[in-house]
This record gives C-alpha cells, structure tokens and sequence, in this order.
C-alpha cells in the first residue's frame, strides 16, 4: 500500500529540494552579471562601457525579443568597434557591405519601424498626447546603451490611477503586438509594460532586430502621466567578404568537437557525405544568414566544449571556410583562405539542422 | 555617495540572491543566467527609481518573475545551447534516498507550469506570505492559494505514483 504525502511532507521536501539546489547558482557568475550594469550617469567617456553591458546583459533578451535601451541612438556615431567575446572575435580587417545592403539603409528602415510602431502605441481611455516637460517625472534619465539602438518616444496624460492605467494596457496590447512582461512596485510608485510583435517578421528583420514597445506609467497630479518608448537595433549591413562566390562549391563538410581545454586538442567527429542537395540547401543557408548586432554578445554560461560545423567551399577566388559554432547562441564566421572576415553572423543553428542527420563518415 | 554608486551597489548586493531565484524558478543554471540577464537588464531601465528604493530587492525579485513568466514564449525562438555545463560532468557524488528523491522533485517541478512552480518558489524558498506572492505576480490571493493547491496535488499525486508499494509482509 502507498502512503499520500501530506502537504506539510510536501513543504519539506520542497525546501529541501530548492536548498539541495542552490549551488546551480554561481555566485562569480552573478557578480560577473551584475558588474556589466552600468550607471545611468549619461557621461560619454561611459559610453564602451555601457556598449559592453548590452553585450553582457542583454544577448538572451536581443535574440529572443530585442533589446531594451535607453536612448536614441540615430544619430549615428561612428561605431565603438565590435565588441565581441574573445572566443567570437574573428582575427582580419573589414570588407566592403554589398552595394545595395548599407548600414545607412538599415539605420533609415529602422528609424521608419520604430516610427511606425511608437504611432501604433497603445492610448489609455481618455488620454491625451502630452510633450516631455508636460510629464516632468517621466522624462530625463537617458542613457547610451548601443550605437545601435534607435529609440523614439512619446509622452501622453491620462485620467485614472497606476494600477487601472497598468490593468488596461495589460489587456489591450496594440494591433499585432503581445503583451510581454510588466513591472511594478518601487517607491515612486512607477510600473511599466512591455509589448513585442506577434510575428517575427515584424520584430527581427535583415534591417534590424528586437523592435518593442515599453510603457511606463506613473502618478502626476491627479491622473497619470504615460512614456511610450519604441526601441529597435539596427543591424550592421553584410559585408560582401561574408557571402559566398557564385562559382562556390562545396567540398567538404565537418562537424568538429571543440574543448575548452586546448590541451586536449580539437577532433573531428564526422565528415558528412556532400550531395548536391545539400550543396544547394547549405549555400541557400549561408545566403540567408544575417550580420549579428556588434555590441550584443552573449554571456554563456560555461560550456566543456562546444561543436562546430565546417563548411568548405572553393572557388575560383580561392577557399571560402564557413564555420557554424554551435554553443550557447551560435555564431557563424567566414574565413578566405584562411583569413577571416570580421563580421559575426548567425543564426547558426539553420546550418546544423541541415547536416547533423546527414550521412557521413565517422572519424573515431 | 552618488546615485550611480547607489545604484551598481544595489545591483551587485542583490544578484547572488537573485540568481538563485532564477535557478528556482527556471530550474537551470544557463536558464538561470539568462534571466537574471534580462532581469537586470529591464531594473536598469528604472535605475533611478531602483537607486532609491526602500526595497529594492523586492522590486528586482518582482521584476525577475514577471520576465520569467513572460518569457515562455519567447524561449522557444532560441537557439538551444550544446555545450555540456559543470555540473553535467562533474563525478557522480553518493547519493542517498533523500538525496535521490529531492532530485525527483526538481524533475518533476520542471513539468509544472511555469506560475505554479513560481509560487512553489516564492512560497518555499523565498519564504513569502500568500498576501506578498499575490503581489509579486499581480494576482488574487485566492489564486496563489489555487496554484499552490494545484501543484503540490500534481506534485503529490507523480511522487506517490513513482514510489514502489511497500513489500507485503509473509
């Protein structure tokens, strides 16, 4: 016979278990996680830094959905650099974008989504466009976060209290977005709700990536006053050296088991059989693929090893090497014979799903 | 003291805590990571506010819930990590019945649904009162009672399934 647990053995168990589990947590990890936040002083010798904060805080939240920001980034600067991890940083100079994919081109479509989707924001009942000296509270507080990130907001007065203001925008989120996450609490009694575009295609594009919609409300007077912030990044144009030759052929593929250890050397696993489907489905692919954000780079937890795909092609400009790292999010890079190109691109799980049910010949 | 030392204080006091929240909550330590990313990621947005705070700590807990709870949607547009994590590969330790049966439960709290399981946490590692879980997740009382009531019986009813009937005595 078996006995029910009751729900104070429940309890037990469960503190157990959570207690049992703790040491998941690293706290170095979370130290080197907090270390990346910058200050909101807006001064610009911060501005690196805060660059590498997005890099390490924000690279889950830039794949998924896109990225937070704090500030209008249009005019453009010149970039900072990319900052990318050790492991991604590709070792050779840049080349040329393509002709008719520029980073201008990319800023300008970003510039018009986010126009589009701050237009589209969500309008409490009875609320009023507003300008920012009209929300005293709300405005102010602007920090660089990326050179990348476009930002374009819009302030507006309504009747009512926090919470019904937060309670109607929850359930109303605008025309083909969802409503996200939501904050609340703190003492000056601010809470905000974060929206995200139903489809894909709407939120991450070749021009940009992450496009949100964050409203913020809080008391002023007796309604609320609203802050509507649009936010987009936009995506650095390919650069041409990424692309492959059209007399490219692929001649070898190999999916590589990689240690973190170098002194236990690199092995291939397997080196898949090429057909000429599968030619044309992996150039398909790495036609496809889009430059990463410079400044966003994921913070990954730590990993033993990780697993490439080598793609091969030759042409008659020379050997193209296209490698696939699959860890933690991906990152594809190019080499030319040899040199590679500086430019991340992703994503790169689409080139593993093509070969790791491929045949091939196992190594070991 | 500057706002902006204020404010990295706070950040840097609360995120050991923070992060093992998140454990909780997400069950994995790279899950884990990437929540308390986002999570500091949307305080910085309100780092002013935050700087300030009275509590601040329960700001940032409310604030990592709802990220998790809002982010099962997004979770699946990402890619899936390969590499193996420490704990994966580190030598298989003594184990006990205890020890085998909290490691069941951490199993099968990954099947319950994501605000189930953050109540469970909240309740019983974060030690909150049902009055404060309601706040944290912006729901009734009486629903914190209602998921707690759910999980624990679906938490009951899988651990009773799995233990072996007691051996019947000659």
């Amino acid at each position: 016979m078996t006995t029910r647990l009751t729900d104070p053995e429940l309890a037990a168990m469960l503190r157990a278990t959570f207690a049992d589990h703790e040491d998941l947590a690293d706290p170095d990890a979370a130290q080197r996680l907090a270390g990346a936040v910058p200050s909101p002083s807006p001064d610009p010798p911060l501005w690196r830094r805060r660059g590498v904060l997005v890099a390490g805080l924000a690279a889950s939240v830039a794949v998924v959905a896109g990225v937070a920001g704090v500030q209008e980034a249009r005019d453009a600067r010149t970039p900072a650099g990319p900052l990318l991890a050790h492991s991604q940083r590709p070792t050779a100079a840049a080349t040329a974008p393509a002709s008719a994919d520029t980073d201008a081109g990319h800023r300008s479509a970003t510039d018009v989504a986010v126009r589009t989707a701050l237009a589209g924001g969500p309008t409490l009942p009875g609320g009023r466009a507003a300008t920012a000296g009209q929300t005293g509270r709300m405005s102010g507080g602007s920090t660089v976060l990326s050179e990348h990130l476009v930002r374009q907001t819009g302030y507006a007065v309504a009747p009512g209290t926090v919470d019904q203001g937060i309670a109607y925008l929850r359930d109303h989120p605008p025309a083909g977005y969802a409503t996200g996450g939501w904050g609340a609490g703190g003492d000056r009694g601010l809470q905000f709700v974060d929206y995200e575009p139903l489809s894909l295609a709407v939120s991450d594009t070749d021009a940009y990536a992450g496009l949100r919609l964050t409203v913020t409300v809080v008391t002023q007077g007796a309604g609320v006053a609203v802050r509507t912030d649009a936010e987009a990044l936009w995506r650095p144009a390919r650069l041409a050296g990424t692309r492959l030759p059209a007399d490219a052929r692929l001649t070898g593929i190999s999916i590589s088991r990689i240690p973190l250890d170098s002194r236990f050397g690199t092995s291939v696993l397997r080196r898949v059989t090429v057909t000429p489907a599968l030619q044309t489905r992996v150039a398909a692919a790495v036609a496809a693929l889009r430059p990463s954000i410079p400044d966003l780079v994921a913070s990954c937890p730590p990993a033993t090893e990780t697993v490439n795909d080598v793609f091969t092609f030759t042409s008659r400009q020379g050997t193209v090497t296209v490698t696939a790292k699959q860890v933690c999010l991906g990152a594809v890079t190019v080499a030319r014979d040899g040199v590679a190109v500086a430019q991340v691109l992703g994503p790169a799980a689409g080139l593993d799903d093509l070969v790791k049910n491929e045949p091939g010949t196992p190594t070991r | 003291m500057t706002e902006r030392t204020t404010f990295e204080e706070v950040v840097l006091a609360r995120a050991p805590a923070l992060l093992r929240l998140a454990v909780m909550l997400t069950g994995t330590a790279a899950d884990a990571e990437d929540l308390l990313q986002s999570t500091l990621l949307k305080a910085h947005r309100h780092a002013d506010d935050l700087a300030t705070m009275a509590a601040p700590a329960a700001y940032l807990r409310k604030i990592m819930v709802n990220e998790h709870l809002s982010a099962g949607r997004l979770l699946s547009r990402r890619p899936r990590t390969t590499g193996l994590l420490d704990r994966d590969v580190v030598a298989p330790r003594q184990r006990d019945a205890e020890i085998e049966e909290r490691d069941e439960m951490w199993r099968l709290l990954s099947r319950l649904p994501r605000q189930q399981r953050a109540v469970l946490a909240l309740r019983y590692y974060e030690d909150l009162p049902d009055a404060e879980i309601a706040d944290v997740l912006g729901i009734r009382e009486g629903t914190v009672r209602s998921h707690a009531f759910r999980a624990l019986a679906a938490l009951r009813e899988r651990l009773t399934l799995l233990t072996p009937p007691e051996e019947e005595q000659p």
